[in-house]
């Protein structure tokens, strides 16, 4: 374990260096990362000057829901950018260096890549929004509370990273994954800004079953804000994002071992 | 060391790029890989490597199946020569550089060091030694994009040396890089290889590197093994003609019956080439001082690289007869 995490501040040092080489530029990106994102978050906020509410979810509620897509993603990207570049490190033949080293492939995998401007840029718009939305939704701060919100963020991150695990895996089959990533990643991502229950079911169950975003960020949000729309879904969903995010995860990693000895048979 | 039975490695899409190859490859042994484009030694060093799985056949590297290593195998050195794809850019060969391009040197040999658990003190003074024999002192507090790539090819070698790899694949290390940081990495290799303590694979397409490392050579052909013995025995039983170029004050003898292969004169210059087993060099340098003026005369020995074009060319004939 302390072999690890000393991997991981060498590879953090490296990264944070190597993206910091020209600081003006990294922070204007931050800043642009940061800016794109709240585009979106400005224009939820106009239209809700205008609609007062969305299915009674009041703007600070909304944010609130918000927050945790921009937590989740910059603690994700953290540990989970190689996966997201995945097809790349295939391609570019990094991945047989990665099978060569006496490390697990994944743990090599996970350590290695740090998206740290987009990590900045997401972490700390999604703070802004907590500090901001926690107090006026009336989120009462207990250890009982604290911790729970703690589990369900590490929960969302491996929810998200169990995902990229996925396709990951499905790239050693089809070497290109990255459309399948902007139609079950990005776009579920965009649906789960907005409360679960104003899709039609397809799309909610896409995003209960499918891609459970709705377990990144609407049913822990639930958990706080206890919005009468609830009363569509089994209490319970409420309380097991944590553990969806570990049996996920777990799901996930099998299938890509499966996938690994796929790869490592047929060559490349 | 690496012992290979029928070894075959046949792709999804039917290509056969290593064919019953049966091979063994002594402990602190080095050997040369060589074989043209295509010729299947990228696929036998993942093989090797177990970056991939063997059609059929079998293979143990450490007494080890390469596909079951575990963190505790021994580490497995490879430097992977880069591929130059226009005037500027290059990426590297099959398995890209140890190196990561945008963080300084030190840096990449402390991550190295980390994921290969080497003790920070041995890794230090390992570092030392090696930036010293490489000359790459001065560059520690570059980042990797900065060297040229002689300079990076020479912090590769470096890099993976730093895990005192017990088994070190070298392919195609010398591609593009200078004369000078060649002449580096060779040396180093040669005492590397001298010291029989570490197993060298150096996959090349330059034969004379080759001799100048390895004591042995492997030669691929479409997959299977040509040729696989030493350099000497590869001259002995594949001799080529020697030449011999001779200038004269005046007009050149006459060869009469002397029992060469074929001999060309022109005005007072000859070349002419000849079976050692048939003349040797001594009687037909003696005969031509004897029989005439003799001014200045040039003894070739037929080089590897022509003795295994000529190997070529008869595994294509016989090919050839085949179908």
């Amino acid at each position: 374990m302390k072999d690890i995490l000393s991997l991981f501040f060498a590879y953090a040092r490296s990264g944070l260096k190597s993206r910091f080489q020209y600081k003006v530029d990294a922070i204007v990106v931050i800043f642009a990362v940061f800016l794109r994102e709240a585009g979106g978050v400005i224009a939820m906020y106009l239209a809700l000057q205008k609609f007062g509410t969305i299915n009674d979810w009041s703007i600070d509620e909304l944010l609130f829901l918000f927050s945790l897509i921009f937590i989740t993603y910059g603690i994700f990207i953290v540990f989970f950018m190689a996966l997201r570049d995945f097809p790349d490190w295939i391609k570019h033949g990094d991945f047989d260096r990665v099978l060569l080293r006496p490390r697990g492939v994944l743990t090599q995998l996970v350590l290695c890549g740090a998206d740290w401007l987009a990590a900045f840029g997401h972490g700390t718009l999604g703070i802004l929004l907590l500090i901001i939305s926690a107090n006026r939704v009336g989120v009462e701060w207990n250890v009982k509370t604290v911790l729970y919100y703690l589990m369900c963020v590490i929960g969302g991150v491996l929810i998200q990273g169990a995902v990229f695990l996925a396709f990951s895996a499905i790239t050693f089959y089809v070497l290109e994954t990255n459309s399948l990533k902007e139609i079950f990643y990005w776009n579920m991502r965009k649906f789960a800004i907005y409360p679960l229950s104003i899709y039609n079911k397809f799309i909610q169950a896409i995003l209960i079953f499918v891609v459970p975003f709705a377990f990144v960020n609407y049913f822990p949000a639930q958990f706080f804000l206890q919005k009468p729309d609830m009363a569509s879904y089994p209490t319970w969903f409420m309380y097991i994002t944590p553990i969806v995010g570990i049996v996920l995860y777990a799901l996930a990693y099998a299938f890509w071992r499966f996938s690994l000895r796929f790869y490592k048979s047929t060559g490349n | 060391m690496i012992v290979m039975k029928e070894l075959s490695k046949t792709f999804p899409d039917n290509v056969t790029a290593v064919k019953n190859i049966s091979l063994h490859i002594a402990p602190g042994e080095s050997v040369g890989l060589i074989g043209a484009n295509g010729a299947g030694k990228t696929t036998l060093i993942k093989l090797i490597c177990g970056m991939c799985k063997p059609t059929s056949g079998y293979l143990r590297v450490f007494g080890e199946d390469p596909l079951r290593r575990s963190k505790n195998s021994p580490p497995i050195g490879l430097v992977s020569g880069a591929v130059i794809t226009d005037g500027y850019n290059y990426h590297y060969g099959h398995a890209s550089a140890v190196l990561q391009d945008d963080i300084e040197l030190s840096l990449n040999l402390e991550i190295v060091g980390n994921i290969y658990r080497i003790p920070k003190t041995l890794r230090l003074r390992r570092t030392d030694d090696l930036t010293k024999a490489f000359g790459l002192n001065d560059l520690l507090h570059y980042r990797v994009n900065q060297l040229s790539l002689g300079q990076r090819m020479k912090a590769e070698l470096a890099a993976v040396l730093l895990l005192a790899p017990k088994l070190l694949i070298l392919d195609e290390p010398f591609i593009g890089v200078d004369a000078a940081s060649r002449q580096t990495m060779r040396n180093m290799l040669r005492s590397l290889a001298a010291k029989n303590d570490t197993t060298v694979i150096l996959t090349t397409h330059n034969v004379l590197e080759a001799e100048q490392i390895c004591s042995r050579i492997l030669l691929l052909d479409s997959g299977t093994l040509a040729y696989n013995g030493s350099i000497d025995r590869l001259k002995r039983s594949h001799i080529g003609l020697n030449r011999v170029r001779a200038s004269f004050d005046d007009m050149p003898p006459d060869l009469g019956d002397m029992p060469v292969a074929r001999y060309t004169a022109e005005n007072t210059c000859m070349t002419i080439e000849y079976d050692v087993s048939n003349i040797s060099s001594r009687d037909l340098s003696g005969y031509l001082i004897k029989g005439s003026r003799l001014s200045d005369i040039i003894i070739e020995k037929p080089t590897v690289e022509q003795i295994i074009r000529e190997i070529y060319k008869e595994e294509q004939n016989g090919n050839d007869d085949k179908c």
